[in-house]
């Protein structure tokens, strides 16, 4: 039997987390790494750097931000460790998972074919709902070169998602 | 929710977060916590009550309630309870756990912190538990006289957090160290100051002195010397019994003048503390000031019924009020009064042993011009020869930008500091502190401490 955790509230909040946002840090980490062991083993790592940051966290932004910008981190660090295959044909990979059965797959394949540093901005900024603040604090770069990644980002999307183009503008001073 | 995210969400909806990967999760994290090595040396870790607040405000869902000791502890570490001493030693005594988290000692001040928690969960404890000065300390082959202040209660869990504060000796480090507790109370029903409407010169007449001061047993007196003397009157006792409206401990045992002033003898019901006091307060005022409030002095006292009628820590006991205010006087005033009584008893015999740490220390070089000396320790700081003033306000600024304002509690004046104008300050901290986390120390607003990141601090740490 496992020996029980130090800390009952906090695995009680990490709990709660994952029970809020679990899935959507998980598809979050397949997204960034196209590859689903690789997403389980970010989803692991980002859930513990969560637990053990937590006493840290000072509520500077809200709980999901906090969360999805650990996730991002993760992510980039497994990324750059394992360099996962790219796919030039937009195909999705071959990592045990199939889309949902009679669901369109168009947004995924399209955000899975981006390099990685358009990639992330594209999945921080609407997938993940972070202001271009949140994201350059969580990618540590400065907010401008977000917006200019997220321009050119939008910009490679607009040609393969004509008809899911979204049209939102990119404010830079939100948070 | 954006149109990206809503198809992303629908293309991926059947890729979830399976029981096998939570459990995975869980793994890891305990894992980690199995595996985390203490740091080198002794390394006190600590966080303000205020900071874990904030953290506690942006969980609401997850954790809407006041932190527990452990919370506290964990704030920067999560392994950190294991290093602490007494590495959480916990008595169960009718179903409340009382557990010493984290005791040390600095030669200047000591803390020891612990939790009591109604494991039972029958809402024994409360956010105004008090422990009734039944607590004692006994270490290094004497009693130890400490004073305890409640941080917080957690209503989920039912776990009230205490701080108790007792003056530091180069003996009791490592020693070990007894906690005993015998009660606790929670639930006192407070009455502030009130009129109570009643008629005070309708029942004050002259009447003889049945007994004086000295002659009364388990007397205390306030208004001695000032007021009152050994041959100060008093009246018979329990010769009527008159309620005053809404004051619910006591009844008027006895009222009347003797020497001019006006003698309310009140008898008061058995209690462990049920308390008050009786005010003149001009007519028509609203509230009480110094212009027109008439305090008494007070002696309270017990009769051989009292004791009869007492048992153990149970008392009851009569409280003699005495206003010195004429019958002309007494017609411009009203009676108020205000009262504590009793909540909730809860009564064990808890006792932990336990020792406490050594904490760790660091001198600090400081200007000649503010200070002869000045040391940090992880309980407190401590200024030699300050010239900055006694009511010099040291604040410490702490990783991540929290600030830590003290002012002195301590202040002591050798026959040499009392021609030269200066003082030896003692600040003692809310909570122990990480001396590696402190960035600056700043006494009466001049910098005395700075962490360098390319240069060692100022100072040597040490551990005695």
């Amino acid at each position: 039997m496992p020996a029980p955790l130090a800390n009952n509230r906090q695995a009680q909040t990490i709990e709660a987390l994952m029970a809020e946002h679990g899935d959507g840090i998980l598809r979050l980490c397949y997204l960034y790494l196209k590859d689903v062991q690789l997403a389980e083993d970010a989803f692991q790592e980002t859930f513990l750097r969560a637990y053990q940051a937590l006493p840290k966290f000072k509520g500077t932004s809200s709980v999901k931000t906090w969360l999805y910008a650990i996730a991002a981190n993760v992510c980039r660090s497994e990324y750059r460790k394992k360099k996962p295959l790219a796919f030039s044909d937009c195909t999705l990979p071959e990592a045990g998972y199939e889309p949902a059965m009679g669901e369109d797959d168009t947004v995924v394949r399209a955000v899975l074919a981006l390099d990685e540093k358009y990639r992330e901005v594209i999945l921080l900024f609407y997938y993940s709902d972070m202001s271009v603040k949140d994201i350059a604090r969580a990618l540590h770069v400065s907010s401008s070169a977000v917006t200019v990644r997220l321009s050119r980002a939008r910009e490679k999307l607009k040609k393969d998602l004509k008809e899911w183009y979204f049209d939102e503008p990119i404010e830079t001073g939100c948070g | 929710m954006n149109r990206l995210k809503q198809a992303a969400d629908n293309a991926l909806r059947d890729l979830t977060v399976s029981p096998a990967l939570r459990e995975a999760v869980w793994n890891r994290i305990r894992e980690e916590e199995a595996s985390a090595a203490p740091r080198k040396g002794r390394k006190w870790v600590a966080v303000l009550l205020a900071a874990v607040l904030s953290l506690l405000a942006v969980f609401p869902a997850a954790a809407a309630v006041s932190p527990t000791a452990n919370n506290w502890l964990f704030a920067l570490s999560p392994s950190l309870a294991e290093r602490l001493y007494p590495v959480n030693r916990t008595v169960t005594e009718n179903g409340i756990a009382l557990t010493v988290h984290y005791a040390a000692n600095d030669d200047r001040r000591a803390m020891i912190f612990l939790t009591l928690c109604d494991t039972q969960k029958k809402n024994r404890l409360a956010a105004d538990t008090d422990l009734m000065d039944s607590y004692s300390l006994k270490g290094a082959g004497s009693h130890i006289a400490c004073t305890s202040e409640l941080l917080q209660y957690d209503s989920d869990t039912q776990t009230a957090v205490y701080c108790l504060s007792l003056a530091g000796h180069k003996r009791l480090s490592g020693k070990m160290t007894v906690l005993s507790l015998l009660r606790f109370m929670s639930g006192k029903t407070v009455q502030e100051y009130y009129n109570t409407g009643f008629a005070c010169g309708a029942y004050a007449t002259e009447k003889e002195a049945a007994t004086t001061l000295q002659k009364v047993k388990n007397r205390g007196a306030v208004g001695y010397d000032q007021v009152l003397s050994d041959d100060t009157p008093l009246l018979e006792t329990d010769q009527t019994e008159i309620a005053i409206p809404g004051f619910e401990p006591a009844v008027i045992s006895n009222i009347g003048y003797l020497d001019g002033k006006l003698h309310i003898q009140t008898r008061w019901s058995a209690s462990f503390d049920n308390h008050g006091s009786l005010c003149l307060v001009k007519k028509g005022a609203d509230a009480m000031d110094e212009d027109n409030t008439i305090e008494p002095a007070g002696v309270q006292y017990r009769t051989a019924e009292d004791e009869a009628a007492s048992d153990g820590s149970v008392y009851q006991k009569h409280i003699e009020y005495i206003f010195p205010v004429s019958p002309q006087e007494l017609a411009q005033y009203d009676l108020w009064a205000e009262y504590t009584l009793d909540g909730t008893v809860t009564e064990g015999e808890w006792e932990v042993n336990f020792r406490l740490e050594q904490a760790e220390s660091r001198e600090l070089t400081v200007p000649a011009s503010l200070a002869s000396s000045a040391t940090v320790s992880t309980l407190g700081l401590d200024v030699g020869g300050s010239r900055a003033g006694t009511e010099a306000l040291a604040e410490v600024q702490l990783t991540g930008g929290d600030t830590i304002a003290v002012k002195p509690l301590l202040v002591d004046k050798s026959l040499s500091q009392l021609l030269s104008d200066s003082s030896d300050l003692s600040y003692t901290f809310p909570a122990p502190i990480d001396l590696n986390d402190i960035q600056t120390i700043t006494l009466d607003g001049t910098c005395i401490y700075q962490k360098d990141a390319n240069s060692a601090p100022g100072g040597t740490t040490s551990e005695r």
